[in-house]
């Protein structure tokens, strides 16, 4: 696929790289040319170019573009000039950063498809993490559902998932397990390990201590599975 | 039985995931040996795995504390403290 990355600050260099990494065509720009030359060698284009420049910017056949990424949001006016550059020049899909609430939504109302707010969705999953240390990870899907990712509480260790029963007691749905296999290295006789994801794991699944649970269901109930 | 010996046993039970078993022979070996390099490591690794993660980043330390230079646990520290 081919993507368009606006602004490298920290987040969009993150994004630039790692769609590049994934073997995605990719052209960053950033009106920076030091932010520019930090990423050159490692994405398919880079260019020096203000992205609120129209007429540059409609020369780079924006259209083309399956994704256009705009990843500024200190800059407020700056995003959205460039959104509406974009979106006029008739980029396929808009993906947008927010700094702020009212930045996003002024950048649903030029008809972003996406937007992002980097901030306060890490800054959730942090509180989250910290919040229960037996939480890895934390993904609000709607108001009502969320998928968490939790440690195996002690109390299931050596059971399967057919005899604790998550769907029936808590209304929760195992969709995968995340597990630290060791592994015995024959020519240095040192332990390693290697990560394997059981995805949909199935009722004769037996959990071991440090299984990762990933789960899927209504919040409060997941709120409930925590305190165990 | 000789420290090579309960080395091997808590091996064994570590790769069988018997956590529990492996976790006590590496202990064991601490008892007769406290600054076990193998034991510490491999102790540090277990909990590691078993996503205890204070307990890992405190044995990664102390085989730093006996081996500075050692790069394999360094990384592991550095690893669990991004988390």
């Amino acid at each position: 696929m081919q993507f368009l990355v606006i602004g490298l600050g920290r987040f969009g260099k993150a994004v630039a790289l790692t769609l590049a990494s994934k073997g995605h065509e990719v052209l960053a720009i950033d009106k920076d040319e030091s932010r520019v030359t930090e990423v050159e060698d490692k994405v398919s284009q880079a260019l020096v170019i203000d992205s609120t420049n129209e007429k540059a910017m409609k020369s780079l056949g924006i259209s083309d573009f399956d994704y256009v990424i705009v990843c500024m949001s200190s800059n407020m006016e700056a995003s959205i000039l460039t959104t509406m550059i974009v979106k006029d020049s008739g980029a396929k899909k808009v993906v947008a950063k927010a700094g702020t609430e009212v930045h996003a939504k002024i950048l649903k109302r030029i008809g972003v498809d996406k937007v992002v707010f980097p901030e306060a969705e890490m800054g959730q999953r942090v509180a989250e993490s910290l919040s229960s240390p037996k939480i890895f990870d934390y993904i609000e899907l709607s108001e009502d559902y969320s998928i968490v990712e939790i440690v195996t509480p002690d109390v299931f260790v050596g059971k399967t998932l057919a005899e604790i029963d998550l769907r029936k007691k808590y209304g929760l749905q195992v969709i995968a397990i995340r597990r630290k296999v060791p592994h015995l290295n024959e020519d240095t006789g040192q332990v390693g390990y290697d990560t394997k994801v059981i995805l949909a794991p199935g009722p004769d699944q037996e959990l071991l201590k440090g299984d990762i649970l990933v789960v899927l269901g209504e919040t409060p109930k997941i709120e409930q599975f925590k305190k165990l | 039985m000789k420290i090579e010996d309960l080395l091997e046993e808590a091996k064994f039970y570590f790769v069988s995931q018997k956590y529990d078993l492996a976790e006590k022979f590496f202990k064991e070996v601490l008892k007769k040996e406290p600054g076990n390099k193998e034991a510490l490591f491999n102790l540090a690794l277990l909990y590691e795995v078993t996503n205890q993660f204070d307990q890992a980043k405190e044995y990664f330390e102390r085989v730093l504390e006996v081996d500075p230079s050692n790069k394999e646990a360094r990384d592991h520290l550095d690893k669990l403290t991004e988390l």
